[in-house]
C-alpha cells in the first residue's frame, strides 16, 4: 500500500491530539473518579463513548466486507443490536444508574445474589476485558503495521501502550474524552468516503440499488434458518451490557443522561450500519473483481481518498480500535479492584486507585501477549460473545426486574450458563449448528429455577430502593 | 433507500461528529475546571 508523507503527518496529528486530550484529563485523585468519574458524565458524552466503543473493527471493516458479499442482508440481522441498545436505554440503563454506590456490574450482582456471585461476575468481567483487549490489540497492531511497515509485535505494543497510558492516568474520564475525539474523527471521515463513492461512481444509483437487492437475495438464500437465528442472537445478546457499557451507565450524571446516551447510541447504530454496508455495496463498482472482502474497506479508501485523507482514514481505523480498547481496559481494571481484590473488604481509596492503575498495565501486558499467540480474531470474538449473556447477563436482568432474589439462584445460573456455553462452543463445536449462546441461556434459566427451589429462605434479600 | 443510505446517513453521521466534537470541548473545559477546583 502506498502511504505518502501527508498520510504519515495525518496519523502523527491524530496521535498528538490523543496525547493532548490524555494530558488535559490525566489527573484523577480518587478511585471514584477513576472508575465512574464521580457520576459526572453528560448525556452527549455517554452517547459518543458508547458509539465509539461498539464501533470496533468488526462494525466497520468487518461489516463492509459483509456488505460486499451479501448486500444489506446483515443490516437487517444486525438491526437486533440497535433494538437491544435502545431497549437497554429505555429499560435497564436508568435502573443501573440508580445504584450510586456501585462501580461495576459485580457490585450490582452482590446486591442481588451475595459475594460469591459478585466474585464470579468479576472474574468473568476481567477475563472478557482481557479477551476483547487482546483482539483489539491484534487488529490495531495490524493496521499500524499496514501504515508504517514496522514489525507486527512492535505495532501491537505501540497501540496497546498508548491506550494503556492515557487510561492509566485519567481512568474512565480520559477514556470517555478520547472516545469523543475518536468518534468525531471516524464519524466524519468514513461517511465522507461513502459520499466520494456516491459522487464518483459512473453507474446510476438505481443500478447500485438493483445490485444491492440481488446481493441481499443471494446472501439470504445461502443461509440456513439456524444460522440466521445464531447471528440474530449474537447481535442481540453478545455485547449486551458488557462491562464497559455498564460502567458508562453507572458513570452517567443521571438516569436521564444514561437513558438518552443509550437510546441515541442505538439510533446512531442504524445510521452507521447503513453507511458501512453501503460502502460494501459500492465496492462492486470501485474495487477489482476477486478482491478479498476483508480488504474492500481499505482498498476503497486508497482508491477514493486523496493523499493525507487516506492517513486520516488509517488514523480513524486506529481510533476505532483504541476507543474500544481503552474502554475494556478501564472496565477490567476497575473489576480487578472492586470484584476480585476487594471482594471481602473494599480497599482504601488511595490504594484502590493505585491498584486500578496497575491493573490497567497488567491487562495491557496480558492482552499484548495473548494477541501475539491468539490463533484467530473471529474465534476469539465468538467465544467472548457466547460467554457473557448466559453467565452474567441473565442473572443480572432477572435481579434488576425481580423484587426478591435467592443467592444460590444467582451463582448457580452464572456457573451453569457460562460453563455450558464454553463446553458447547469450544469442546463440542456447536452440534447441529445450535448456537452456544442459546444453549447457555437455557442452562442458565434452568439453574436459576433450581437455585430458587433449593435456596435458603434466609438468603432471600429484598433490595427494593436499597440504592436510591 | 440507496439515497437514504448513501447520502442522508453520511450527512447525519457528519453532523453527529461535529456536535460531539463541540460538546467534547465543553466536557474537557469542565474537567479542567474540576481539576483546578480540587487542587
Amino acid at each position: 500500500m502506498e502511504v505518502t508523507a501527508f498520510d504519515i503527518i495525518a496519523i502523527i496529528i491524530y496521535f498528538s491530539f490523543v496525547a493532548i486530550f490524555a494530558y488535559l484529563t490525566r489527573r484523577t485523585k480518587t478511585f471514584s473518579e477513576f472508575s465512574i468519574a464521580k457520576h459526572t458524565i453528560p448525556a452527549t458524552m455517554i452517547f459518543a463513548s458508547l458509539s465509539a466503543t461498539y464501533v470496533g473493527p468488526g462494525f466497520s471493516v468487518g461489516l463492509t466486507s459483509k456488505g460486499y458479499v451479501s448486500g444489506y442482508l446483515f443490516y437487517f440481522l444486525a438491526f437486533t443490536y440497535i433494538i437491544q441498545t435502545i431497549l437497554v436505554g429505555i429499560l435497564i440503563a436508568p435502573k443501573l444508574s440508580k445504584f450510586r454506590d456501585c462501580h461495576t456490574l459485580g457490585d450490582v450482582l452482590e446486591k442481588f445474589y451475595g459475594k460469591f456471585s459478585h466474585l464470579l461476575g468479576g472474574i468473568i468481567s476481567v477475563g472478557l476485558c482481557i479477551g476483547f483487549s487482546a483482539i483489539m490489540a491484534k487488529i490495531g497492531g495490524g493496521l499500524l503495521q499496514t501504515a508504517t511497515g514496522l514489525p507486527l509485535m512492535l505495532c501491537i505494543a505501540i497501540v496497546t501502550t498508548v491506550t494503556a497510558l492515557y487510561t492509566f492516568s485519567g481512568g474512565i474520564r480520559a477514556s470517555i474524552a478520547t472516545d469523543g475525539l475518536q468518534f468525531g474523527l471516524f464519524s466524519i471521515i468514513i461517511p465522507v468516503m461513502l459520499l466520494f463513492a456516491f459522487f464518483k461512481s459512473d453507474i446510476p444509483a438505481s443500478q447500485i440499488a438493483t445490485k444491492a437487492i440481488e446481493l441481499t437475495r443471494e446472501g439470504f438464500g445461502g443461509m440456513t434458518a439456524i444460522q440466521i437465528v445464531a447471528i440474530l442472537l449474537s447481535f442481540l445478546l453478545g455485547e449486551t451490557l458488557i462491562p464497559p457499557y455498564a460502567n458508562r451507565a453507572l458513570a452517567a450524571k443521571s438516569s436521564g443522561a444514561s437513558k438518552f446516551g443509550f437510546i441515541t447510541a442505538g439510533c446512531f447504530g442504524a445510521i452507521w450500519l447503513g453507511i458501512v454496508f453501503s460502502l460494501g455495496v459500492y465496492g462492486h463498482q470501485l474495487v477489482p473483481d476477486g478482491t478479498n472482502p476483508d480488504d474492500v474497506f481499505i482498498t476503497m479508501g486508497i482508491k477514493l481518498l486523496p493523499s493525507g485523507a487516506l492517513g486520516l482514514l488509517l488514523a480513524a481505523l486506529i481510533a476505532i480500535v483504541m476507543s474500544s480498547q481503552d474502554s475494556v481496559m478501564n472496565a477490567g481494571s476497575v473489576a480487578i479492584v472492586r470484584d476480585i481484590l476487594g471482594i471481602h473488604k473494599q480497599l482504601p481509596d488511595r490504594k484502590a486507585l493505585l491498584v486500578g492503575r496497575i491493573g490497567t498495565i497488567v491487562i495491557a501486558a496480558v492482552a499484548t501477549i495473548v494477541a501475539r499467540y491468539s490463533p484467530s480474531i473471529i474465534e476469539g470474538l465468538l467465544i467472548c460473545y457466547s460467554i457473557w449473556a448466559p453467565s452474567v447477563l441473565f442473572a443480572l436482568l432477572v435481579g434488576l426486574f425481580c423484587k426478591k432474589t435467592v443467592h444460590a439462584a444467582g451463582w448457580l445460573s452464572i456457573l451453569a450458563g457460562g460453563l455450558t456455553s464454553i463446553i458447547w462452543q469450544a469442546i463440542l463445536k456447536e452440534p447441529a449448528g445450535v448456537p452456544a449462546i442459546l444453549v447457555g441461556l437455557v442452562a442458565a434459566a434452568i439453574a436459576y429455577f433450581v437455585g430458587n427451589l433449593i435456596g435458603n429462605k434466609e438468603s432471600v434479600l429484598s433490595h427494593e430502593g436499597e440504592s436510591q | 433507500m440507496i439515497y437514504l443510505f448513501s447520502l442522508v446517513f453520511p450527512v447525519l453521521s457528519i453532523i453527529s461528529g461535529v456536535i460531539v466534537l463541540t460538546m467534547l470541548v465543553k466536557f474537557v473545559i469542565e474537567i479542567q475546571r474540576d481539576i483546578r477546583n480540587n487542587t
